[in-house]
């Protein structure tokens, strides 16, 4: 078989070969298509992502934007007695309201509850959100989470809850009493002054919906050694930046910051490598810590009341 | 790493098709040698070094074991020397790219030296070329030196080769991307892992969808390699031998490893099985041999393997030997089976005297290894499987003649029969795949739970998510429904009956290409898994 270069040999692999033609051919039209169409976009589905996020709100938003937000809150008077009970009981107990300034003992007043006072809860969140709502779920909470979520594209995103289409329709068509936001391990490759600054406008976007609603913010969980090796992006240290200021966004805006790391630790700052398959998530049946830790860390207060349906 | 499935390879593939087609045909051999060195050495230059050391080391050897009266010692001395390199890097837990399909080639190349089977290879060049022949380096097929070293001078290079050759590339590399790798999110250490809820929280049909899941992905991926491997092989011109028959449609456990990984079956079978004596010294030897060939399959999976597994198999291997003389000495004339005399149970006992005191010491060595006992699990169930099929053969088929009675039986019978074939592909099948997930899940207490949950005790089947079944059928269930149908030989034979007429072929060629580049797309979205046998 030499004679593949002569004249007759177009003609021979039209007969016997017509393979090699159509995928020349095929992917010169690929091609075309390809760019005819610009650059074709990527779905990222690892959760690294350096470039820098799509915006949608004006950013960064100033402090003056605020006292909008927290003088709907205080248009009820909470400023009642400042008991500090110990927070075994569950029945109601006062606390100081938020302000502006972060009190000397901030957070206070977390009292362990019962599942029924997660029943005008709303958990939003990605994955690890998706899995508490599975495999562990808290009284009957709703939940707005996707395995894919981040803080800058959560509002925007169109999946449909309860039959709501998207987020905000959820948050205006619903009233909650409770709002549990868990979004930021898919945002580790960002820098933390974006991450934050984004948290702030949907933070704000949120209050403007449920203006009486006790906001949660719950820390980003560390994922274990081996992962945090494999994947530097998911550092620790960078974990912890970003969990300080969100502590330190939630003292700011009249939230509440539950640190799951108290939980989901092994001693170095890591999630134990016993509780999770893929380094990252808990196994299913390691939400009960963060379980529990939600109904030993809520808020109840004259502004916020709640009974235990047992009483 | 330039593995098949890489958007690399598919370039550098490209391109060597274009110089070997322009290529005088004497000078091919070289192309295709320093191709296959380069492709070897771009992959892993360590691997490329190790691979032209031991095809230099073996060239000699062959020469060697050929030109010496003493043949068997020289055989013996020659394979050690490639077993002992083999346990080495398997003890080193060093990955060696290729090493082990190649040592095994040399040990049956060295074999059929000394035999006489075939002329030891005085051509230097012919030799590495059969070492690092690219189409088949990484995975095998595992070659007889026969095979290829005819074809390596009058490859069979034609547009029709081409054609089919092109045809088995672009099944094999879209059933990698687009099947193998979707299946593959149930075990790999990603979200969608069975890991990641953790074993011990799913349901039982969950625990089955992935028992089937990771059944049909290790076939799949090998298959898919093989009809790459092939594909390559055959643009070139080349034929390798097949090495893999559609085993899950096999009625027999037997016939199921006749099928699955045939060179590998071939060379442990002509190799292994066939020396220690196969079926020819007894029941007893038989089974022995045959668990012995599981045994070792196991080990070679496990990368745990201390020295002292080749001292157990120097010791083995004696008591084999000792076995065959002493078993002749003790019960003589009652082995043979026109004599008319039946060896007696005390006499069997104490015929095999060597090999039952090999029991212990097998377990005393193999308890518990470091790691691999998971493969060794593996390598038991099946070959337990076939040893049971070999009583049953013995002591209830061959005695109640079941087969004839079936046949005499008329309609009923064919009833009876197809109810037969029925449970005999449970019989292959079920124990087949509870032994994959053996294989998959390393972590031998992680695989106790997962048992547990295949076969949990009455009432604790829920998992902990009522819905988890039905998700992962969401997620997964129509890669089973197509790898289930590749299962069955019919699609290729379609294809192939499609590709031989004038419109067939166009039509196939034009959906072939789409696939391609539709896999190729794929691939530089989301990547792509190696493959998955690499690196034993």
């Amino acid at each position: 078989m030499q004679n593949k270069n002569n004249r007759g040999g177009l003609a021979a692999i039209l007969n016997e070969s017509p393979l090699i033609l159509t995928v020349i051919a095929v992917g010169l039209l690929f091609l075309l298509i390809t760019g005819l169409r610009g650059c074709s976009k990527s779905d990222p589905k690892t959760p690294v992502e350096t470039k820098p996020p799509v915006v949608t709100t004006p950013a960064p938003i100033e402090t003056t934007a605020q006292p909008d937000s927290q003088s709907a809150e205080r248009e009820t008077p909470s400023q009642s007695a400042e008991t500090e009970t110990p927070a075994q009981t569950t029945v109601p107990v006062s606390t100081e309201a938020p302000t502006t300034e972060a009190p000397d003992d901030y957070p206070t007043g977390f009292t362990t509850v019962d599942e029924s006072y997660f029943d005008d809860a709303l958990f939003i969140g990605n994955s690890l959100t998706d899995g508490l709502c599975l495999y562990d779920p808290v009284g009957s909470a709703k939940h707005f989470s996707a395995a894919s979520a981040t803080i800058f594209g959560i509002m925007d995103m169109n999946d449909e809850f309860y039959g709501y289409y998207g987020l905000r329709a959820l948050l205006q068509g619903e009233t909650f009493g409770k709002i549990y936001i868990k979004l930021g391990i898919n945002e580790c490759g960002y820098d933390t002054d974006q991450f934050i600054n984004q948290y702030q406008s949907v933070l704000n976007e949120i209050r403007s919906y449920q203006p009486n609603a006790l906001i949660y913010i719950q820390a980003i969980l560390y994922v274990t050694q081996k992962h945090e090796t494999n994947n530097p992006v998911f550092a620790t240290a960078g974990i912890m930046e970003k969990n300080a200021r969100l502590k330190q966004l939630a003292e700011e805006n009249g939230c509440y910051f539950l640190d799951l790391t108290e939980v989901y630790n092994d001693g170095t700052n890591h999630m134990p490598a016993d509780w999770t398959g893929d380094g990252c998530h808990p196994k299913a049946s390691c939400y009960k810590y963060w379980h529990q830790y939600l109904l030993e860390h809520a808020i109840v207060d004259a502004a916020h009341p709640w009974q235990s349906a047992a009483n | 790493m330039m593995q098949f499935n890489t958007v690399a390879f598919l370039i550098a593939y490209a391109v060597f098709l274009v110089i070997y087609a322009f290529c005088p045909e004497r000078w091919r051999r070289y192309l295709m040698l320093a191709g296959s060195v380069a492709f070897v050495a771009v992959n892993s230059w360590q691997a490329a070094l190790f691979a032209l050391l031991f095809t230099a080391v073996n060239y000699l050897l062959g020469l060697c074991v050929a030109r010496t009266a003493f043949r068997k010692a020289a055989l013996g001395c020659a394979a050690a020397v490639n077993v002992i390199a083999l346990a080495t890097f398997k003890q080193l837990g060093v990955p060696m790219l290729g090493l082990s399909y190649y040592l095994f080639a040399f040990i049956a190349y060295l074999a059929d030296v000394a035999r006489g089977t075939i002329a030891a290879e005085t051509d230097p060049v012919r030799f590495a070329t059969f070492t690092f022949f690219f189409p088949k380096y990484i995975q095998g097929p595992i070659t007889r030196y026969g095979e290829l070293s005819g074809q390596i001078d009058r490859p069979k290079y034609s547009l029709a080769n081409i054609q089919l050759g092109l045809t088995y590339f672009i099944l094999g590399f879209a059933m990698k991307i687009l099947l193998s790798d979707k299946l593959h999110v149930m075990w790999s250490e990603g979200y969608y892992a069975l890991t990641t809820i953790g074993y011990d929280a799913i349901s039982t049909k969950l625990a089955w969808l992935g028992a089937v899941d990771t059944s049909l992905q290790i076939f799949i991926d090998w298959q898919a390699y093989t009809f790459m491997a092939m594909g390559i092989a055959g643009t070139l011109g080349y034929k390798l031998p097949q090495n893999f028959n559609y085993p899950y449609i096999a009625r027999t456990v037997s016939d199921y490893y006749r099928r699955w990984h045939m060179t590998l079956t071939r060379w442990f079978t002509d190799y292994v099985y066939i020396p220690l004596g196969g079926s020819r010294e007894g029941l007893l030897r038989t089974i022995v041999n045959v668990l012995l060939v599981w045994l070792l399959t196991s080990l070679w999976h496990g990368s745990g393997l201390a020295p002292k597994y080749l001292l157990w198999g120097v010791a083995f291997g004696a008591a084999v030997i000792a076995d065959s003389r002493w078993n002749r000495r003790i019960n003589g004339r009652s082995l043979d089976p026109d004599s008319g005399r039946r060896p007696t149970i005390a006499g069997l006992l104490l015929g095999h005297i060597w090999l039952i005191l090999m029991l212990p010491v097998t377990v005393a060595v193999l308890w518990k290894p470091a790691s691999g006992l998971n493969f060794i699990l593996w390598g038991m169930t099946v070959g337990c499987c076939a040893v049971l099929e070999r009583l049953w053969k013995t002591f209830v088929v061959q005695r109640f003649r079941i087969g004839k009675r079936l046949e005499e039986m008329g309609p009923i019978g064919k009833v009876w029969k197809v109810f037969v074939s029925i449970l005999a592909h449970l019989w292959v099948l079920i124990p087949i795949i509870v032994s994959w997930v053996m294989f998959t899940i390393r972590d031998v207490d992680q695989l106790a739970i997962y048992l547990g949950r295949l076969f949990p005790a009455p009432g604790k089947s829920a998992g902990v998510d009522p819905t988890d079944f039905a998700r992962y059928w969401k997620l997964v269930g129509p890669a089973i429904i197509a790898g289930v149908i590749l299962c069955f030989p019919l699609p290729e034979t379609i294809i192939r009956r499609i590709g031989k007429s004038r419109i067939g072929s166009w039509v196939l060629s034009v959906l072939l290409a789409a696939l391609f580049w539709y896999s190729v797309y794929v691939l530089t979205q989301h990547g792509s898994d190696p493959m998955g046998y690499a690196a034993f």
